[in-house]
């Protein structure tokens, strides 16, 4: 098969992954009560592309599950929410991914998890014109480290056993 | 000693960084709880859309009662009072993540509805806004 179709094909089936396992976190109950702590296995899916292919192609993914579970499941302002910690996250992510030379893929994952919730933050400060939301940080903080380092530790086992391309 | 990979630097100072940030996310808490036991007077603090529009005092109340606020577009927000602690009863936001975070007395961490551009603060009496954004002399 051609190599450019193949790859499209397996970003288009990882898209698929990553839009079900968001679909199915949905479900999940939140265990804690602070807005925006959540396991983010959805960001397994961006692991894998960030490190396998490339940050191009990691950002075409990640913006196409964004927006298709926008349409498919989402409310007006949480496209906003998401695209921002997911822009965010991805960028820190590259930078993280580039300076430990595509190794410890784990704190790459943690750094993803931490802007993610800093730019949600951000987010929230703006529409809520208050400082007093920053509260939420020390939770928030926390659950980005344990979850990043969850999803990283799974990102770099499923690419352990993910067959590279021909 | 043989030179280490610069990733592996690199690694060493970024996990050094995660522990601290980690170790002072949990100070927070901790503090959070602490100042909780030993906090006398709560008042909460009611914002919509950055303004003050509700001081309400937590201690000396009788009975729980509730009261809405409204918001823009229609949008609403049951806020519910009870002895020592505040909280979103009911809400018109899509994902109902206000109610989930229950009847709080916390100091630091709101409670707070942000597709309504709601938030709500529990403070001790030191800690109130001297003087709320619109006042019913001036305005």
């Amino acid at each position: 098969m051609n190599r450019s179709v193949q790859k499209l094909t397996r970003l288009a089936l990882l898209t698929a992954v990553a839009l079900i396992i968001y679909r199915f976190e949905l479900l999940l109950p939140a265990p804690v009560p602070v807005p925006g702590i959540k396991l983010g296995l959805a960001n397994i899916v961006t692991l894998i592309v960030l490190n396998r292919y490339g940050h191009r192609d990691a950002m075409f993914v990640l913006f196409c599950r964004v927006l298709l579970s926008f349409f498919f499941f989402g409310h007006a302002i949480s496209l906003l929410y998401s695209l921002t910690g997911a822009l965010c996250s991805l960028f820190i992510m590259t930078l993280s991914d580039k300076l430990l030379e595509k190794r410890f893929l784990y704190l790459t994952a943690v750094w993803g998890a931490l802007s993610h919730n800093l730019a949600q933050i951000a987010v929230a400060l703006a529409i809520t014109r208050t400082i007093w939301v920053a509260g939420y940080l020390p939770a928030l903080v926390i659950s980005a480290i344990l979850t990043g380092l969850f999803t990283g530790l799974c990102a770099h086992f499923t690419l352990k056993y993910l067959p590279k391309a021909q | 000693m043989k030179k280490l990979p610069s990733a592996t630097k690199t690694a060493i100072l970024m996990t050094a960084v995660l522990i601290l940030l980690f170790l002072l996310s949990v100070l927070f808490i901790v503090k959070n709880v602490w100042d909780k036991k030993n906090s006398s007077k709560l008042t909460a603090e009611i914002y919509q859309n950055g303004r003050l529009i509700h001081t309400i005092p937590l201690y000396d109340i009788g009975n729980s009662y509730e009261f809405p606020v409204y918001g823009e577009n229609g949008s609403y927000n049951i806020v519910r009072i009870c002895p020592g602690s505040i909280g979103i009863v009911s809400s018109s936001c899509p994902g109902k993540y206000c109610i989930h975070q229950g009847i709080s007395s916390h100091l630091h961490v709101p409670v707070s509805c942000l597709p309504n551009h709601l938030l709500i603060r529990v403070v001790e009496e030191k800690d109130l806004h001297a003087i709320p954004d619109i006042d019913a002399i001036t305005y």
